[in-house]
């Protein structure tokens, strides 16, 4: 069970669109993993309680216990999915989502693999 | 990224004191790492599930780039549980501010996967980063 944790502003055009949202992160798992099953929740902020660059934030963060391994190639690829979903759904920036992994292992050795450090970003599940 | 998720007791800060302290998180992450500041959140979160320990009053928790040392984190923990104690009035040793470090090409943020710090692609990076 992969579940995904979004971090959206409350009353903004992602809380307003959680339903495609949801269905896109799903389809996009679905793609490229086929045997995952996803679960995306969603904790909505209200004003006041986050900030960007010491603003008031109309970002969201899209927390994924992907799993596995990954190479980077991969990575990019899923990532980039995920924020092109953004962008096409909430009409926002691509600055204004920011996606992350949160955990995976080392991707194995290979000529066109990544072998950096696993990624334990549980802190980021917990947003 | 970085996300400073800050637990706080309820009711200890009022929205104006999440805002100077969101401020003070830039400066300090910032003016210690030469981080952009366009990429630095903080969330507030509540304690109403009872996370914090007996007499703890907030803990910042600063989920940062891989690539940081020791005296960097230690000089942005001092320095962030002194000014949320400041703004919230309460004493510095009931405040803690701890981080933990991610591999930055697990993350993507303006659209690109973000690079290590004080890596060559990290300059570029800046290079484009709205300021």
């Amino acid at each position: 069970m992969i579940r995904v944790n979004c971090v959206i502003q409350a009353d903004s055009p992602a809380d307003a669109a959680r339903a495609e949202l949801e269905r896109g992160l799903v389809d996009i798992h679905r793609a490229r993993y086929p045997d995952a099953t996803v679960e995306v929740t969603f904790q909505a902020v209200a004003e006041g309680y986050m900030f960007t660059e010491g603003q008031q934030s109309t970002s969201s963060i899209v927390a994924i216990p992907l799993g596995r391994a990954t190479t980077l190639p991969e990575r990019e690829e899923f990532l980039r999915a995920v924020c092109d979903l953004w962008v096409d759904v909430t009409g926002c920036t691509d600055h204004e989502v920011v996606v992350a992994i949160t955990s995976g292992a080392p991707a194995a050795e290979s000529a066109d693999s990544d072998t950096s450090t696993s990624s334990d970003t549980s802190t980021l599940q917990e947003a | 990224m970085p996300l400073y998720r800050t637990l706080v007791r309820p009711g200890l800060l009022a929205v104006e004191q999440r805002q100077r302290f969101s401020d003070d998180v830039v400066e300090v992450h910032c003016g210690v790492t030469g981080a952009p500041p366009s990429f630095v959140h903080v969330l507030y979160v509540d304690d109403h599930d009872g996370q914090l320990d007996a007499g703890q009053n907030a803990l910042v928790f600063g989920t940062i780039r891989h690539g940081r040392n020791g005296d960097q984190k230690a000089e942005i923990a001092t320095r962030l549980s002194a000014a949320l104690a400041e703004h919230a009035g309460v004493d510095v040793d009931t405040v803690t501010t701890v981080s933990a470090d991610i591999d930055a090409s697990y993350t993507m943020e303006g659209g690109v996967i973000l690079p290590d710090p004080g890596s060559p692609e990290e300059e570029a990076w800046k290079a484009g980063t709205p300021v």
